[in-house]
C-alpha cells in the first residue's frame, strides 16, 4: 500500500521533489468505509516537508454496498465555502490500479468524535457542552439545508419528484436494500414498512440531506463542532429527514436529549428560527419510523454479506444476535410498545 | 437469532485464520488461536440453538395467529380469516422446527398484510392487538436473552 500511495502522491503532489508516503495508520474501526491516516513526505526548496493526509477507500462489501464514494467527494468539493463545516476534500481516484478501489483525498481535521454511548448512566456532554454543541448542530444543519444544490451543481444527485416523491424514493431504496438481504421473514419490519407506505407524507421543499446526521458522526475541537462527517448517504430529499433520523432513539439511549444534545422541543424550535423552515412533526414522524426501519436494512445487508462469506467481520454476525434490539426499536418507533 | 450456529462458528473460525492468527507474533498465543479454531472445526456441526427458547417463539406466534384469525371472523371478514388460518395450518404442518420457525414468521407477515388490506374496516384496531402484542413480546424475548447491543457502537463510525 505504501509504495502504490507514493506513487500516487508523487503525481498529486509534483512538481515537488522525492514525494515518500511515510507511514499509513488505519484510522478507525468503522462499520462503513476504509479510513486511513497518510504522513507524506517531500523535498522543497532543499527542505524537508510534510503532510498529512486522509485517505477514504470505498469498501468490497459492508452495511451500504453497493458502495460509490464519487457523490460524497462531489458534494464535499461543492460545499466547500459555504456555512456548513466539513472537511476540505482534494483529489477523486477511480483506477483501480492505485489501491484495489476507488478512494479520495481529504484534509485532516483536528479533534474528536464523540460517541452516543452512555457509560454507566453519566450523560455523554456537560449541560455546557451539550448546549453549545446542540447550538453548532442545528446551524449546521440548517445550513447543509440551505444550500443551493442546483447552483452547486449538485443536481447529479438525482431529485425526487414533486409530492411524496421524495419519501417514496427513500421507503424504495430501504426495501430495497431489505429485499437484496434476504433472509427469513421479519414480521415486525412488514409491519412498519406497511405503515410507511400508507403515510408516506409530501415533502414542501428538496434539499440536501445528510442521511447520517447524528451525534458520532461530528468532530469536536475546543468545543464546538470542527466538521460534519460519514457523507456516504448524501442525496437529495425531504429536510426532515435529516431530523427523523437525528431524533431516532437508537442515538439517544435514556437520555432525554436527541443526539444527547438537545430537547426534542428545542431541535424543533432552533431548526425553525435558523432555516426560516417550518418543522412538521407528522413529516419527522414518518422519517423516524423510516430511520429504524433504515437501521434494520444496514443491519441486514452487513449479515448478509456474512452469510455469503463477502466479509470476514464478525461484528456482521452480530447483527443477528442483536435483531431484538432493532425489532424492539422498531416497535417503539411504530408506538407499539 | 436466525444463522444457524454452524454459519456463526464456521465465521469465527475463519476470522481467527485468515485476520488474527497473521496478526499474532507470540508462539504461546499463536498456539492458543490454532487450539480455538480446532475446537470451532469439532463443535461447529454438533451444536444447535435452544430447542425451548424457539418453542417459546412459535407457540406465541400461532397464540396471536389464532387470536387475530378468531377477531377476524368476528368482523365478518371470512375470507381473511380463512387466509390467516391457512398459513397457521400450513406452518404447523411443517415437522423440522426451523422450517416451522419460518413458515411462522412468515404467516405472521401475511397476516400482517391482511390487516393492512382491511386496515380501515371497523374494528380492525382491535382485531389487530393479538400480532402487534405478540411483536412487542418478541423483540423484547430478543432483547432479555441479548448481550450488550453492538448496535450503539456504530456510532463510532
Amino acid at each position: 500500500m505504501i509504495d502504490a500511495l507514493t506513487a500516487y502522491f508523487a503525481r498529486r503532489l509534483a512538481p515537488r521533489a522525492g514525494v515518500q508516503v511515510l507511514g499509513v495508520t488505519r484510522m478507525s474501526e468503522g462499520f462503513s468505509q476504509e479510513t486511513f491516516r497518510v504522513e507524506v513526505g517531500w523535498r522543497e526548496h532543499d527542505r524537508e516537508e510534510r503532510g498529512t493526509y486522509v485517505v477514504r477507500r470505498q469498501p468490497a462489501a459492508g452495511l451500504l454496498e453497493p458502495y460509490d464514494t464519487e457523490p460524497e467527494f462531489r458534494v464535499l468539493a461543492a460545499i466547500a465555502g459555504t456555512a456548513v463545516r466539513a472537511p476540505r476534500v482534494f483529489w477523486y481516484e477511480r483506477d483501480p490500479a492505485v489501491l484495489e478501489r476507488p478512494f479520495y483525498v481529504m484534509e485532516v481535521v483536528a479533534g474528536t468524535v464523540p460517541l452516543p454511548v452512555m457509560v454507566d448512566g453519566k450523560p455523554v456532554f456537560t449541560d455546557a457542552e451539550r448546549i453549545r454543541l446542540g447550538e453548532d448542530f442545528v446551524a449546521n444543519l440548517a445550513a447543509l439545508h440551505a444550500v443551493d444544490w442546483r447552483a452547486a451543481g449538485l443536481d447529479f444527485l438525482g431529485a425526487p419528484s414533486a409530492g411524496d416523491g421524495a419519501a417514496s424514493r427513500e421507503l424504495a431504496r430501504w426495501e430495497g436494500y431489505i429485499d437484496r438481504a434476504s433472509g427469513p421473514p421479519r414480521p415486525v419490519l412488514t409491519e412498519a414498512l406497511l405503515w410507511l407506505r400508507r403515510s408516506r407524507p409530501t415533502a414542501d421543499a428538496t434539499t440536501l440531506v445528510h442521511g447520517d446526521y447524528r451525534t458520532g458522526n461530528f468532530l469536536v475541537h475546543d468545543g464546538r463542532i470542527a466538521a460534519i462527517l460519514d457523507w456516504e448517504m448524501i442525496h437529495l430529499g425531504d429536510p426532515m429527514e435529516d431530523l427523523g433520523w437525528a431524533c431516532m432513539a437508537l442515538w439517544r439511549g435514556e437520555s432525554p436529549y436527541m443526539c444527547h444534545l438537545l430537547e426534542r422541543e428545542r431541535l424543533y424550535a432552533r431548526y425553525e428560527e435558523l432555516s426560516g423552515q417550518r418543522v412538521d412533526p407528522e413529516r419527522v414522524r414518518f422519517y423516524e419510523v423510516l430511520a429504524t426501519v433504515k437501521m434494520a436494512a444496514i443491519m441486514l445487508t452487513g449479515l448478509h454479506a456474512f452469510r455469503e462469506g463477502r466479509t470476514r467481520d464478525l461484528r456482521m454476525a452480530l447483527f443477528d444476535h442483536q435483531w431484538g434490539y432493532m425489532a424492539a426499536a422498531i416497535a417503539n418507533a411504530r408506538g407499539l410498545l | 437469532m436466525r444463522l444457524p450456529p454452524a454459519t456463526v462458528l464456521a465465521g469465527v473460525a475463519r476470522t481467527l485464520e485468515e485476520d488474527v492468527l497473521p496478526a499474532v507474533g507470540d508462539r504461546a498465543a499463536r498456539g492458543l488461536v490454532f487450539t480455538a479454531i480446532e475446537v470451532l472445526a469439532n463443535v461447529q456441526d454438533l451444536v444447535e440453538w435452544r430447542a425451548d427458547v424457539r418453542d417459546e417463539e412459535l407457540s406465541g406466534a400461532s397464540a396471536a395467529l389464532a387470536d387475530f384469525a378468531g377477531r377476524l371472523e368476528a368482523l365478518g371478514l371470512h375470507a381473511e380469516s380463512a387466509r390467516v388460518r391457512a398459513g397457521l395450518l400450513a406452518a404447523k404442518g411443517e415437522t423440522e422446527r426451523e422450517a416451522r420457525g419460518r413458515a411462522l414468521d412468515g404467516a405472521l407477515v401475511d397476516a400482517l398484510i391482511v390487516a393492512d388490506g382491511a386496515h380501515d374496516s371497523p374494528g380492525m384496531v382491535e382485531a389487530v392487538a393479538p400480532l402487534r402484542r405478540h411483536l412487542v413480546n418478541q423483540a423484547l424475548r430478543d432483547v432479555m436473552r441479548t448481550q450488550r447491543p453492538l448496535l450503539n457502537r456504530i456510532s463510532q463510525g
